[in-house]
């Protein structure tokens, strides 16, 4: 079921042509992967989806009426609030207060957190402010879920425990989830779907499925190798 | 069982610097007050410049007489009176300002011409207005007043953008976002306004007070003894006040300290 659709999204910055008329489609609780090469319009992509941003042309459906959490590339933390504090602030706009400490428990101890929950930001490690970041995603309650290079600038491991934290979180409770990388094995890893943009002005370029079951895929493993070398093509032409 | 050492070898050096400071502040007193008796013993006249020690003996004379703490008391309630109401309207308009610039932009002229006008001038014209206890309470609010203001102001329109973004995106209430976001993360500017605006306050208080002589007031008491041409006694209210001056910026160090972000904690 095509839950969220793009047709024909343009948009440009006074003389610079970023999206030159992007078409895609979204599955209700699937992930995506908006992937391509570094400032092909990725994060102006995601962020017309959030509606931070407006398109030139082009339209979306059923985007305008969904709630969105967003988790970004850097973690952006308050940080004279507690763990707790930050997933509460995020979720002060909620009106049933019971649901909202419920949720902010629930999804800091998935993150593995609930023992730092009256640290500061300061007092915790790069990994740990990431997956609080993850947890405040998530423990908002939104119909779509955007991440914007939210597994990147960080290593290999940390990166990997990342996204295995968003699969146990997803699995918690399944949305649509999109998200933006330029690193093709952390797509096949963790979408459903990938969309793969060209170099600006951006298009897209192809759209692929990840056939393997999320559970059973494991981070840069042979049978996605196929896959990957399609990818990579893609983005190398 | 791992058993994390305190850092003794820190605390120790840390201990050092802090003597070593202590030392040459200690040094640059000394070398002050003699470069000060050189002085007076090179112009030969106490009514011009008295040395240190006849300012000493009349600061202790000073501290035994009533009239002195009284007029340190006099004093003390209007430098209060004039930063808290400079704090509590400067943080209002400076927070309004911050959020809406119309209103900054409403209170531009204003605010320009307060801080362009010279201070004698205002408290001249607080003369006319005004009881004599009341005009350096008003001069010192109008002087701080600017300072606590375009502090506040400061301190919101500097505030992370990518923070404000996170929280438009969660959807966060306007009035959370002023309380948990915009007012903590201006806290810093407005805490260094706050310092420069006590300082400013007791110095204006005290010039006021010289001009509109109220009973119980150290400016008054500078005044009557420049009247009487006892220098001594003009400098060793001078040193009360400066003492006086320090402790509040000391006390208010403090207080500012334990509202100011830790080192380190910025924004994630």
């Amino acid at each position: 079921m095509n839950s969220f659709e793009l047709k024909g999204i343009k948009k440009r910055f006074g003389p610079l042509e970023v999206l030159a008329g992007i078409d895609a489609s979204f599955n209700s609780s699937s992930v995506t992967a908006i992937l391509g090469p570094s400032g092909c319009g990725k994060t102006t992509l995601l962020n017309i989806i959030a509606g931070i941003l407006e398109p030139d042309e082009g339209s979306l459906t059923g985007f305008p009426f969904a709630s969105y959490s967003y988790s970004f590339q850097e973690p952006r933390l308050l940080p004279w609030l507690s763990s707790m504090d930050n997933l509460l602030f995020a979720l002060s706009g909620l009106k049933d207060k019971a649901v909202v400490l419920e949720r902010a428990a629930r999804f800091l101890k998935s993150a593995g957190l609930e023992d730092f929950g009256d640290a500061k930001p300061f007092g915790l490690s790069g990994g740990m402010k990431r997956r609080l970041s993850l947890a405040r995603a998530f423990a908002y309650p939104s119909d779509i879920l955007l991440l914007d290079e939210a597994f990147s600038s960080v290593d290999l491991k940390l990166r990997i425990e990342l996204m295995d934290l968003f699969s146990l979180l997803w699995r918690e409770e399944k949305r649509t989830a999109i998200f933006v990388t330029h690193d093709i094995q952390d797509a096949l890893y963790l979408a459903d779907q990938i969309l793969v943009l060209a170099s600006r002005p951006s298009k897209l370029l192809d759209r692929l499925d990840v056939p393997i079951a999320r559970e059973s895929r494991r981070y840069a493993s042979k049978e996605l190798i196929e896959l990957e070398e399609r990818l990579y093509r893609q983005i190398l032409s | 069982m791992r058993t994390t050492k305190l850092p003794l070898p820190l605390k120790r050096s840390e201990r050092a610097r802090l003597s070593r400071r202590l030392g040459f502040g200690l040094l640059g007193i000394v070398a002050a007050l003699l470069v000060w008796k050189l002085i007076s013993v090179a112009i030969g006249s106490s009514i011009i410049l008295p040395g240190p020690e006849e300012v000493a003996q009349n600061l202790g004379s000073l501290l035994f007489s009533s009239h002195l703490w009284q007029a340190i008391l006099g004093t003390l309630e209007r430098v209060l009176i004039s930063f808290f109401l400079s704090v509590l309207i400067g943080a209002a308009t400076g927070a309004a300002a911050g959020l809406h610039p119309w209103f900054n932009d409403f209170l531009a002229p204003l605010l320009t011409t307060i801080r362009a006008t010279p201070v004698l001038a205002l408290i001249l014209i607080a003369m006319f207005w005004l009881p004599s206890s009341g005009v350096p309470i008003f001069s010192a609010f109008l002087m701080a007043y600017p300072i606590i203001h375009t502090s506040t102001y400061a301190g919101i329109v500097s505030i992370d953008r990518e923070l404000l973004e996170m929280a438009d995106v969660f959807k966060v209430p306007p009035l959370v976002q002023f309380f948990r976001l915009k007012l903590p993360a201006a806290r810093g500017h407005f805490l260094s306004g706050t310092k420069n605006a006590l300082g400013l306050c007791w110095k204006v208080v005290v010039a006021g007070e010289v001009l509109s002589q109220p009973v119980f007031a150290l400016g008054t008491g500078l005044q009557d003894a420049r009247l009487s041409l006892e220098t001594g006694t003009v400098l060793a209210w001078a040193v009360v006040t400066v003492f006086l001056c320090g402790i509040s910026e000391f006390l208010l160090g403090l207080v500012a300290k334990r509202f100011a972000l830790p080192q380190g904690e910025k924004a994630e």
